[in-house]
């Protein structure tokens, strides 16, 4: 490492956690939710509330003629239509996260004067049920007059193509060039150089089972505005509302309980939120909205698609990678919103799990006539991680060497922990090389070698796979500032409070808005931990509530983090009341804090066990006979303490795109069988392996989860689910009869292992995960070229569905260009 | 976008069989799911139908144009309306022929796009359905030419 | 047009053991009428098209997906919900139980459905194979769980039940 590079300090672990910290503790919430008695938000009611429905451009492109609404508000039921030139008057644009000319894009709420993809919302109408809402909806006259579309995320750029946002005046809403190190030299001086023409990532989504939806309801009295929804990051929802609307953010109430998955697809939905608050002030009402599928998966948000072009990458002659070079094109679909983080959230991974020193990404965000996209599980690193994994891959096969024993070369290798990468990020822990010979032990692989073999010749081609990925955790939201100076963002956080009610009662609020993945529980153990209890003598409360006052502005779920910035203020939290609570009760026992201790709900004497109040007894004390204490003591203490986690980042550097970008990094290696039926194309998974490492586990059990989750989405995304579009941008697979959403037929048994290598940056040596790093995606690239014959095309795509690997296992013998080209000296 | 191409013979004489195609609203009181037929003049009118589609009916407002036409022999029409939100336009041709034995053959081929949500729903039943949208707008035809 | 589809019917359904008489809307789903007239909220919605099997409820003896029927369709049927799974309010029946235990839910917006489906399941064969758990489970989707963990409380349930 060079003398200069500084890391995060290292944190001292909470030596308090232990005794349930670890533990795979059954969850709190499944009792109500085995019930059915889960509060989703299509659950709810308001007084008086009526149905909203959009009426949507079935054009991917079209000016906005003409709407006439005058005869769906006639019928009786109907309560209130918005249309897009209202918007257009009631709504100042979107702020915008890009900096000009992308930052000129003017993003409303619903199309005003144009549509700019299939499904894109053109009106709303409220109304005293869904169905009549609908039926008003037909009533609605619009007169569109539809534009040439431009869908492809690389040729859009090209001169002559239609352009979505004229305010822009090309498609082009971000362009920067990533450079580290010395690509140029490498290449010059390496003893071979693999030139891959293109590498595709498609565009699919973890689309979460239950839909967007909301219960807004702008009280005409108060002028405040209360959402009930099942947004992710509420509190980045309210930042972008708030000045679009004119309404203070202390102004708006957002409020969830349980959240039927949200895998980042359900971080956009501010655009709805808005229209669904001005049609409630229009109208002098609650107003219901409940996605249907099909809107979900055309109008909500995709995954980022991306198109690797031109890449070159250095190899030494004893299989030493260097780096490599690509231009990356990266297709957001019809609207920013998220975009362009995509375009510098995919280098806190740079090298991926290797020591790559040598990079220069050349990354462009396009526009297209398609759904916008959203950070959809695993967002922008996933495709970067998927590229470099592929050219490992295709660096072994070309050059003759084995991916095992390359991998193991150019791997991150344990001993180089905390390890920077060619961008200033820091690599907490890890040890690949193990988690490697895990997952090959999980599959067999020796004995898969030999089926290999077996099985030429038999109409079945065997291939085994490997794939190798991060879960970069807890962003540095500074990072959004190399894409774009201005921006006043930076660092991260989360909120938490953990208090004695009246009663001594233990309770605790977090900012987070948790899909499945367990934080009343995982809030309770490390609670019970340092009060020193069991964790159902701690209650969590279920769901977000921003009038907890638990929230900074990046409170929410998303981006794995949670066990560190989450835990992490329930920690500092505990701890603080601990504090308290020692102190009362050294007072009321007339001890010293230092001969206390807490056991059980009770504080007591170390040396007498005898001698103790109960929680109750510090509480009723300090809420309700306060007189009773020293007048400095009662001061210090509220038994209501809130706090703020921060993890120790700076703002990273403009101008050379370097810094810590994120505070944790987990890490998973998947390895595969799968078997190929020659004559269809169609792949069977035989064996399936995830080794997954993030640090200490809080709870086995529901990390465990999140790998089975992740993994099942990267197989789906792998062989089942691809966005369609044809050449009008029509969606062709807008529900799921088309959509083929991966079943328990697709996706197969799971075996699994993991290591621990505790972080030294968190207060709890836990790294965020969840969201995975899409292994599975690379593995089954990986397995499916190792099963092509001799001279096959490279596996290019990550979708690879029975069409696409039917004509791979034809280009051996169709002998025409391979995708690749190898230069040796 | 679907291609639409069949075939039919057509129980009816050639010449009747045209009269009645030739009167769209009269053929529209006949036609099952057809609940309007407006005849704007000699070359436009518009018809709303109620097509049975799986999950119960669609209804769609579809303007017509009639673009070529040679007296009992072919026909060709433009169509363009909505279903819904949807938005349908279709191209049509349709020849007439004797049938050897007896009766009138009718071929037709076209295109029909579907944009919005109905075109990912029907992508694989669009061409069926218009088809047999076809076939019954002949039957009725050959009704009322016997 | 609004209320085209209103032609109402009266019609009788059981539900959880529980007789209603109830005018009902001829286009009414099933799933709604469970959801919105019933005010039963553990069935739920998530898709358009029958694919996702959130819906799932049994309607005399057999595994259906609400949102297919009409209501009008269950007139005289015997239909159970999740809420009729599990005795009193704290208990879990095994299936359910097998579920907690073995983490086979994480946002729990499927469960109802997929608890409904091994109880059929379960019913009809009660010692399946995994194939055979994976095969009848092809109906209902899970975006959480990777379906790992609810085949492992399915056979979990299955075993304890004998």
């Amino acid at each position: 490492m060079k003398a200069e590079t500084t890391y995060y300090p290292a944190v001292e672990q909470n030596e308090r956690l232990g005794a349930y910290s670890g533990q795979s503790v059954p969850r709190v919430e499944d009792k109500r939710l085995l019930k059915g008695q889960g509060a989703f938000v299509d659950d709810l009611w308001m007084h008086r509330q009526g149905h909203v429905h959009f009426v949507r451009s079935p054009y991917a492109h079209a000016r906005i003629v003409s709407v006439d609404v005058s005869r769906a508000e006639a019928q009786p039921g109907v309560y209130a239509t918005l249309t897009g030139e209202e918007v257009g008057v009631l709504q100042q644009p979107y702020f915008q996260m890009a900096p000009e000319p992308g930052g000129l894009m003017k993003d409303y709420c619903m199309a005003v004067g144009k549509a700019r993809y299939m499904g894109e919302p053109v009106v709303a109408v409220l109304a005293e049920s869904a169905a009549l809402a609908r039926d008003a909806a037909e009533l609605i006259d619009v007169v569109y007059e539809p534009l040439g579309v431009t869908l492809d995320g690389v040729a859009t750029i090209e001169p002559e193509t239609p352009v979505l946002h004229e305010e822009i005046g090309s498609n082009v809403a971000w362009h920067g060039v990533y450079d580290y190190g010395d690509v140029d030299w490498a290449l010059e001086n390496a003893d071979h150089v693999v030139r891959i023409d293109r590498l595709h990532f498609h565009r699919f989504s973890s689309a979460p089972l239950e839909t967007t939806g909301a219960l807004v309801n702008w009280d005409p009295g108060t002028g405040e505005i209360e959402f009930r929804t099942n947004n992710q990051m509420p509190m980045f929802a309210a930042m972008f509302i708030g000045p679009a609307i004119g309404v203070g953010i202390d102004h708006m109430q957002f409020s969830s309980q349980d959240i039927g998955g949200g895998f980042g697809i359900k971080i956009t939905s501010y655009t709805y939120l808005t229209a669904l608050a001005l049609l409630s002030r229009k109208a002098g009402r609650p107003v219901k909205w409940s996605e249907t599928r099909w809107e979900h998966l055309a109008a909500s948000a995709h995954g980022n698609e991306r198109t690797f072009l031109d890449i070159e990458v250095p190899v030494m002659s004893d299989g030493t990678i260097l780096g490599f070079k690509v231009r990356a094109f990266d297709d957001a679909g019809a609207y920013l919103r998220y975009e362009p983080l995509g375009a510098v959230i995919w280098s806190q991974v740079v090298p991926g799990n290797y020591r790559l020193k040598h990079v220069r990404v050349d990354y462009t965000e396009t526009l297209t006539n398609k759904c916008p996209v959203g950070p959809n599980r695993g967002y922008s690193r996933l495709q970067h991680l998927w590229m470099i994994e592929r050219i490992v891959d295709i660096v072994a096969k070309e050059l003759g060497f084995d991916p095992v024993e390359l991998r193991k070369l150019n791997y991150v290798q344990p001993e180089d922990y905390p390890y920077e990468t060619p961008n200033g990020c820091i690599y907490d822990s890890g040890d690949y090389p193990t988690m490697l010979e895990k997952a090959l032990e999980l599959i067999d692989y020796q004995g898969a070698r030999k089926r290999q073999r077996a099985a030429a010749g038999t109409g079945k081609r065997i291939g085994i796979g490997i794939g190798s990925t991060l879960d970069s955790g807890t962003n540095n939201f500074g990072q959004s500032r190399i894409i774009n100076s201005a921006l006043p963002f930076s660092g991260n956080g989360e909120a938490a409070i953990v208090r004695l009610d009246l009663y001594g009662e233990v309770t605790v609020t977090i900012g987070t808005t948790p899909q499945g993945q367990g934080h009343e529980t995982t809030a309770a153990q490390v609670t019970a931990d340092i009060l020193g209890m069991s964790p159902d003598q701690v209650h969590v409360a279920a769901g977000y509530n921003k009038a907890a006052n638990t929230y900074v502005g990046f409170s929410g779920t998303y981006a794995s983090q949670f066990a560190v910035t989450g835990l992490g203020a329930v920690m500092g939290a505990a701890e603080k009341l601990r504090g308290e609570i020692i102190k009362v009760g050294a007072c009321m026992l007339g001890a010293e804090e230092s001969d206390i201790e807490l056991a059980d709900g009770f504080v007591r004497l170390a040396a007498n066990h005898e001698v103790a109040i109960p929680f109750i007894g510090i509480a009723a004390t300090v809420f309700a006979n306060v007189a009773e204490l020293p007048g400095e003591l009662a001061d210090s203490v509220t038994l209501n303490c809130r706090y703020v986690y921060r993890p120790p980042f700076t703002v990273p550097d403009h101008e050379t795109k370097t810094g810590k970008l994120t505070l944790t990094y987990a890490s998973q290696i998947h390895a595969a069988v799968i078997e190929i039926d020659e004559e269809t194309g169609l792949v069977a998974i035989l064996d399936y392996a995830a080794v997954d490492e993030c640090g200490r586990k809080i709870n086995p059990k529901i990390v465990e989860g999140q790998v089975h989750g992740a993994t099942a989405h990267g197989i789906g995304a792998a062989l089942h689910e691809s966005f369609e579009y044809d050449s009008e941008g029509q969606l062709l697979n807008a529900t799921f009869a088309d959509y083929h959403a991966a079943t328990a037929l697709d996706v197969p048994d799971i075996r699994y292992d993991d290591i621990e290598c505790p972080s030294p940056f968190t207060p709890n040596g836990a790294k965020g995960m969840g969201e995975g790093g899409g292994a599975p995606l690379s593995t089954i690239c990986s397995a499916i070229e190792d099963a092509l014959p001799e001279g096959a095309h490279i596996v290019f795509d990550t979708h690879n569905h029975s069409e696409r690997v039917y004509e791979l296992l034809r280009s051996a013998a169709a002998k025409g260009p391979r995708g690749v080209e190898v230069e040796s000296r | 976008m679907s291609a639409v191409s069949g075939s039919s013979t057509v129980a009816a004489d050639r010449e009747r069989l045209w009269q009645v195609l030739s009167d769209p609203a009269a053929l529209g009181a006949t036609l099952p799911g057809v609940d309007d037929v407006f005849v704007e003049d000699a070359t436009h009118f518009s018809a709303l139908a109620r097509p049975a589609t799986a999950l119960g009916e669609t209804r769609i407002h579809m303007d017509f144009e009639i673009l070529e036409e040679r007296s009992g022999e072919y026909v060709r029409i433009a169509g363009s309306g909505r279903a819904g939100e949807n938005r349908v336009e279709l191209n049509i041709e349709l020849h007439l022929a004797d049938a050897p034995s007896g009766g009138t053959a009718v071929s037709w081929r076209g295109d029909l796009t579907l944009r919005g949500v109905l075109n990912s729903l029907m992508q694989r039943g669009a061409s069926a359905i218009f088809n047999e949208q076809v076939e019954a707008v002949l039957a009725a035809g050959a009704a009322g030419g016997s | 047009m609004a209320g085209e589809g209103g032609a109402v019917h009266s019609i009788e359904v059981t539900v959880n053991g529980e007789t209603h008489q109830v005018a009902v809307e001829a286009r009414r789903l099933l799933v709604h009428f469970i959801r919105e007239t019933l005010g039963m909220r553990g069935t739920h919605i998530g898709c358009d098209s029958g694919n996702c099997g959130a819906c799932s409820v049994i309607c005399d003896g057999q595994l259906i997906k609400s949102c297919m029927m009409l209501a009008v369709a269950a007139e005289g049927c015997e239909i159970e919900t999740v809420e009729s799974l599990g005795e009193g309010a704290d208990g879990l029946d095994p299936i359910q139980a097998a579920f907690k235990e073995h983490h086979g839910l994480q946002c729990g917006y499927c469960t109802p459905g997929f608890l409904l489906n091994a109880k059929t399941l379960l019913a009809e064969n009660p010692n399946p194979s995994e194939a055979e758990i994976r095969r009848a489970l092809k109906g209902n989707l899970c975006r959480c769980t990777g379906y790992v963990n609810i085949v492992r409380s399915i056979e979990a349930a299955a075993e304890a039940m004998r």
